[in-house]
């Protein structure tokens, strides 16, 4: 189902988002390379309402001063979802957006109810991953398999803008200690995904949020760089569905009785 | 140099041709299997006090090839009863097995040995994928998942699932761990370029046998360690594995007439039924893709069937001989090959278990102490 491109009035100014599908909601919330509307997020709104607001000064957005943090942006998503969304939805991050997600779960409980952090940045333990600088070692470490990527590219423009509001949103933070402190107070039951061959996001980071987020499970897709999305969009998939159907229980094999 | 006293345990009292795979057990005592098993666990925990560091077993299914379907409770049994010699499983066969109870058994044979687990993770020999059911054209995918999900399951602490190709496991946290950290050593097969690929990026030893010239095993070895180096490591001989069926006598004349006997029935008794069942998996699947058909198992095989004893010493294929004559093919595999592990087969075949455990003394008193050092 084809997304659609809006935008909406809140306090702290404008924000643009796409919406697609219908369903139970989503709120899907993009990385620093800003909105990929993959094969995954396509298939999903199949059965759920999607929605994908775009953090002010990504992809081609004017920039909004009033966002310092990955915490405001956060609260400009809560809000967001409170004018557009509904009261209670299910949250999909991607790296970046997994961060903001996390502070949208620890602000307000009581809005997320499946909470999935795809490749979790904001906790690279003693500097562990992040994106390399050269261009080519950034690409590879992003994709495994860059011939399945199916969005039109964004300009040079585009990603240095993107780049930008990312970095000033981050302010150099490798690990988010205040947000860390607040992951026992997390209520969303959680799934966190991470890639076998992710070298931006280190197996450490899934392993700390699965420690300390109260309810939550977490599951290495194999065969997946950085993006998981697009290097496995089947198996990706296939896990966001599950969770968000049956939650925890998405572990019970159910056989044939599952149809 | 490191010396793995190796086992395939076959039955050696066989007295008809086998004509099909699987092979009938019309016949087949299993009290006297019973004897067997005590007599070849014997060999191994001694092996421990004849000069070899490591003791190791193997897996293969439905023939009188080999008695261990499960290697690894035959490395339990190892693993109490011995005390200092590294368990090598050479190994368990990962494309047809639950790759997260290899984790699990493999662990548990990490613990309760202290940590003397060499852990062999192989793709095995084409019939097996019969014996399985299994497709054999998945078995190289299935290898290498099964791998890396099995390195997961020993080193992540948190559960977490696994979302795959071949395996799908929600929930995963293998209790205990092993006690060698990051995880226990991995063995490989490493005879072609596809599979030296993987080895080497897995850092793991890299293993070759059935040997044709020592010229083509040379070139193997260098380009896994050209691989190797493409991955970020130096290879060094304590990476490299080179598998050699022995024979050690008090005479090199015994020593090759016993070595020509076992293989008598090594090749036309225990390997025959397995022919015609890897040849329809070879005909009707790809187990092999083109890059390694060249240089593979079956043809290997036959190339060795075909040569006398004397034959396959001078090519590197096998170690036979005297004492002195071993020392010198030893030393010849090292300085070629450039290998600090040598795998032994001491009983070959139906080799009697008199010559096997003369072999073993002649190695512990004549032959450990020249080439320990090497």
């Amino acid at each position: 189902m084809a997304f659609e491109l809006k935008t909406v009035e809140l306090s702290k100014g404008k924000l643009s988002y796409h919406v697609g599908g219908s369903g139970q909601p989503v709120v899907y919330l993009h990385a620093a390379g800003g909105i990929m509307l993959t094969e995954p997020l396509k298939a999903l709104t199949a059965n759920h309402t999607v929605y994908a607001p775009v953090c002010p000064g990504f992809d081609g957005t004017e920039g909004n001063d009033g966002l310092k943090t990955v915490q405001d942006w956060a609260a400009m998503v809560a809000e967001f979802a409170e004018k557009v969304v509904g009261p209670r939805f299910d949250v999909i991050g991607s790296s970046f957006g997994s961060w903001t997600a996390l502070w949208l779960a620890a602000e307000h409980p009581k809005m997320v109810d499946h909470l999935i952090l795809g490749v979790p940045a904001g906790f690279r333990f003693g500097g562990k991953g992040g994106l390399p600088a050269d261009p080519d070692a950034r690409f590879k470490a992003l994709y495994a398999y860059p011939q399945k990527i199916t969005s039109t590219p964004k300009t040079p423009e585009v990603m240095a803008n993107n780049g930008r509001t990312y970095e000033r949103l981050a302010n150099g933070v490798q690990v988010d200690e205040i947000l860390s402190a607040r992951l026992p107070s997390i209520e969303a039951v959680t799934l966190i995904l991470l890639g076998t061959e992710d070298k931006v996001v280190p197996a450490e980071a899934g392993a700390h949020l699965k420690r300390h987020i109260p309810v939550s499970q977490r599951a290495f897709i194999f065969d997946a760089a950085h993006s998981i999305e697009v290097d496995q969009p089947e198996r990706t998939l296939r896990l966001w569905t599950s969770f968000l159907k049956r939650g925890p229980g998405y572990v019970l094999n159910q056989g044939p009785e599952a149809a | 140099m490191k010396f793995n006293f190796f086992h395939l345990m076959p039955y050696p009292d066989y007295d008809k041709l086998p004509h099909e795979w699987p092979v009938s057990t019309h016949n087949i005592d299993s009290k006297r299997i019973q004897t067997l098993y005590n007599e070849y666990v014997d060999e191994m925990v001694d092996a421990e006090n004849y000069g070899f560091d490591w003791v190791g077993c193997n897996e293969h299914h439905y023939s009188p090839y080999g008695l261990m379907a499960n290697p690894n409770l035959i490395a339990g049994a190892l693993a109490r009863q011995t005390k200092k010699a590294n368990i090598a499983i050479v190994g368990n066969l990962l494309p047809l097995l639950n790759p997260i109870r290899v984790a699990e058994e493999y662990a548990m044979i990490d613990v309760m040995s202290g940590g003397r687990l060499i852990a062999g993770f192989l793709r095995g020999i084409p019939h097996e994928y019969i014996a399985y059911n299994i497709p054999p054209s998945e078995s190289r995918s299935r290898l290498r998942e099964a791998t890396e999900l099995i390195i997961k399951a020993w080193t992540e602490d948190e559960p977490f699932g696994w979302e795959g190709e071949h395996y799908q496991f929600p929930a995963v946290s293998i209790w205990p761990k092993p006690i060698q950290k990051p995880h226990p050593r991995i063995l490989m097969s490493a005879s072609n370029a596809e599979s030296a690929e993987f080895v080497a990026k897995m850092r793991a030893i890299m293993g070759i046998t059935l040997i044709q010239n020592i010229g083509a095993a040379k070139e193997a070895v260098e380009y896994f360690k050209k691989t190797a180096r493409s991955y970020g490591w130096e290879p060094t001989p304590d990476d490299i594995l080179v598998g050699q069926q022995i024979c050690i006598a008090d005479t090199d004349e015994e020593a090759k007439h016993h070595m020509a006997s076992a293989q008598t029935y090594f090749h036309q008794t225990l390997m025959r039924p397995q022919r015609s069942a890897q040849q329809l998996v070879l005909g009707q699947s790809r187990y092999y893709t083109e890059a390694d058909a060249g240089e593979n198992f079956q043809k290997r095989l036959a190339t060795l069937r075909g040569r006398t004893v004397e034959e396959q010493i001078e090519a590197g294929s096998i170690i036979c001989g005297s004492p002195e004559s071993v020392v010198k093919q030893i030393t010849r595999l090292r300085q070629e090959l450039d290998c600090g592990l040598l795998n032994l087969t001491i009983k070959v075949g139906n080799m009697p278990g008199s010559v096997v455990r003369r072999g073993m003394e002649l190695f512990r008193d004549r032959v450990a102490p020249e080439v320990a050092g090497l």
